[in-house]
């Protein structure tokens, strides 16, 4: 970001896809920016690039040929005449390299400095930031692990097992291990080390004491250019499934207002701390005495933005854009009031009756939850292929309530309504939590999904109104069976038959 | 038209009629009014007894399964020929080999960790499969021998893929 110029931005390329890029186009369009999306070739017909201005092929489906290739997505900035690009998440998001390269070549990046990047990105050097500046962290090293005997080392100096293993450059999961002893060290280093060179070109990890069965609760903090910090209150992201968030709520059900408080003046302090710049989370760790130790700063905007926007009524996007064109936050914290509440679930395409195992293929029926105080953010649209080339999350339904049991009760009717076929989803695990006493209750932690999730079956003992209907069904495939074979016209069709004849040709016969 | 549906060792009777407006369907004392409406993509809208349902079907043929909600039932259905095959020759349950082990989602193989002829026990990790950019571990379903290995390093593999079979 260029700190001190004020600079209009007409025209914004996004530097991404899915859910993320059309939620980013929909705030340009309210704010009357042209749109440019760029695309592998796997996403010429996805809602981003259909949604967009202007859109761009930028290569191949995978990730590493297309949607990270920073010159070719500069130089099509460059060549639609774009002010500014906006990363989204994932991706370049966190890329200090990108970031330099869009300001070198006179374009805006939505997002803080690169050397914020660069810091908060590396899980190590940001420890080290955050303690210098007073804000309480989790033991462990700071430093790039070298081989199996430092790992041991570092282990023995923070009291022993359980132990996370953590990439570097990471985030989502990806490279993040827990070690419970000492024979399972080696394999668990050597498979963190793989996912992380994989998923961020950077095998770099490092070792931290594992708080067990923490609350996961972070602060979506604000900055612009002048100077002014602000929080955005807390989400609370406990409810995880080997590291990822599935549902996010904020206000949190178990935060004391004393520590809330706190807790967003530290989030504060650590923006300050690595002169941030725009829209930023701070992430803690929660133990059950809600003592609360800096886990790492995300510098993007975060997947779950939209729990905060529905609390607070702001635009997220938009208050990132605005601070990117040199404009002062049109708020002050004492402004910054939640009013109800609101809870995010993640919509995956994985089959949670098969151990979440990723579901790909073609969406032959779509039907988001519709009415009052329901939010989806989608990034598919009925007939999108899913692919294994990303991220298997394919949107966020997200709802408001008067009331944390209010918003419980939205979710779960919402949840019921969302209709998708062709892919399995995970609709109808975040169902079963938000359903469950736990949950309901708040005092859940990251440890929930393993203590109350031993897979469960998707099939039920079929009733006498089952049976009538699997009866009708295997009638309707038997009666087009038998049109194939029987020329139509043999002088016995009746009204009735003419009538069931027509549903008998549509019938697809279907077997797996 | 007489449908049978298994049920422990016997068999469940149905009978549908046709009317103008609805089929009926009468399993034991009662009587299902269904209206069906097809809705495209193996969809049914089905109004039973005033109860309105949406079917989503998965398979549609001797074995019927169908979702709604979040339910998924699976019964078979079957002909008065098919029941008289049944009672006469059992139901031939697929053989299905506790051995087999099968790529449990679509992915990609990057490690094979054994070889044919390894002895094995329970759980023991066979191959690393990456799925969704995270690394799997295939583990034995059972204790035996490895007979045969299906995939290689760098391997694209479809669900249900036969991987490994162990002896």
């Amino acid at each position: 970001m260029n700190a001190t110029k004020s600079r209009k931005i007409s025209k914004i390329l996004i530097a991404n896809r899915g859910e993320i890029a059309v939620r980013i186009i929909r705030t340009c369009r309210e704010m009357g920016i042209a749109t440019v999306a760029v695309y592998s070739s796997a996403d010429r017909v996805a809602p981003h690039v259909l949604m967009a201005d202007e859109a761009y092929e930028i290569g191949p489906p995978p990730a590493a040929e297309s949607y990270l290739q920073m010159d070719r997505i500069i130089e099509v900035a460059k060549t639609a005449g774009a002010d500014a690009i906006h990363p989204g998440y994932g991706f370049l998001a966190e890329n200090p390299t990108f970031a330099q390269k869009v300001m070198e070549a006179g374009l805006i990046f939505i997002g803080p400095l690169p050397e914020t990047i660069e810091a908060m990105g590396s899980k190590t050097e940001s420890r080290r930031i955050m303690t210098e500046a007073g804000v309480p962290v989790v033991p462990g090293t700071w430093q790039a692990l070298k081989d199996l005997a430092q790992a041991r080392q570092v282990v023995a100096e923070i009291g022993g097992y359980p132990v996370m293993l953590k990439a570097a450059a990471g985030g989502g999961g990806k490279g993040m291990r827990i070690v419970r002893s000492d024979e399972e060290l080696e394999r668990a280093l050597e498979a963190a080390r793989n996912e992380a060179r994989k998923a961020f070109g950077d095998d770099t990890v490092y070792l931290e004491k594992y708080v067990e069965n923490p609350k996961h609760i972070e602060i979506q903090v604000i900055a612009d250019q002048h100077g002014t910090v602000l929080h955005l209150w807390e989400r609370d992201c406990s409810i995880q499934r080997r590291h990822q968030k599935v549902v996010e709520e904020s206000p949190s059900a178990v935060l004391t207002p004393e520590v809330r408080q706190k807790m967003g003046e530290t989030a504060v302090q650590a923006a300050r701390a690595c002169n941030y710049i725009g829209a930023g989370t701070v992430e803690f760790l929660v133990d059950d005495q809600l003592n609360f130790y800096f886990l790492e700063m995300n510098t993007r905007l975060q997947v779950e933005h939209p729990v905060t926007e529905m609390v607070l009524g702001l635009d997220l996007v938009r208050l990132q854009i605005e601070i990117a064109e040199g404009k002062p936050l049109p708020l002050k914290q004492q402004d910054v009031q939640a009013r109800g509440h609101a809870i995010e679930c993640r919509i995956y395409a994985e089959d949670p009756f098969a151990n979440f195992a990723p579901s790909t293929g073609k969406l032959t029926y779509l039907q988001p939850p519709e009415g009052p105080w329901v939010r989806v953010d989608s990034g598919v649209a009925a007939h999108s292929e899913i692919s294994m080339y990303y991220d298997p999350m394919i949107a966020k339904l997200i709802v408001w309530g008067e009331d944390r049991s209010a918003a419980i009760r939205r979710m779960a009717r919402a949840l019921r309504e969302y209709q998708i076929s062709g892919v399995e989803t995970t609709i109808p695990f975040c169902l079963q939590v938000v359903q469950h006493p736990e949950f309901q209750r708040g005092t859940y932690t990251t440890a929930f999904v393993g203590q109350h999730w031993d897979g469960m079956s998707r099939e039920v003992e079929p009733t006498d109104e089952h049976k009538a209907i699997a009866a009708v069904l295997r009638y309707l495939a038997l009666r087009s069976e038998k049109q194939m074979v029987q020329p139509a016209g043999d002088g016995k069709a009746t009204t009735a038959d003419s009538l069931w004849k027509i549903i008998g040709r549509k019938t697809t016969l279907r077997s797996r | 038209m007489k449908l049978f549906i298994p049920k422990d060792e016997t068999f469940e009777s149905v009978e549908i009629r046709e009317t103008q407006k609805q089929l009926e369907v009468q399993i034991g004392d009662t009587t299902y009014r269904v209206q069906v409406e097809p809705l495209g993509a193996a969809r049914y809208a089905m109004i039973v007894n005033n109860h309105p349902t949406v079917v989503d079907v998965v398979e549609q043929n001797k074995r019927i399964v169908f979702r709604t909600g979040n339910a998924e039932i699976d019964v078979e259905v079957l002909t008065e020929r098919e029941r008289l095959a049944r009672e006469m020759f059992g139901s031939g349950a697929d053989a299905h080999l506790a051995g087999e082990v099968r790529a449990p989602m679509p992915g990609l193989i990057l490690k094979v960790l054994v070889e044919t002829g390894d002895t094995i026990d329970v759980g023991q990790p066979l191959l690393i499969m990456e799925a969704m950019k995270m690394e799997n571990e295939i583990r034995s379903p059972v204790a035996g021998t490895v007979k045969e290995i299906l995939v290689a390093e760098q391997h694209p593999v479809e669900k249900d893929a036969l991987l490994v079979v162990v002896e």
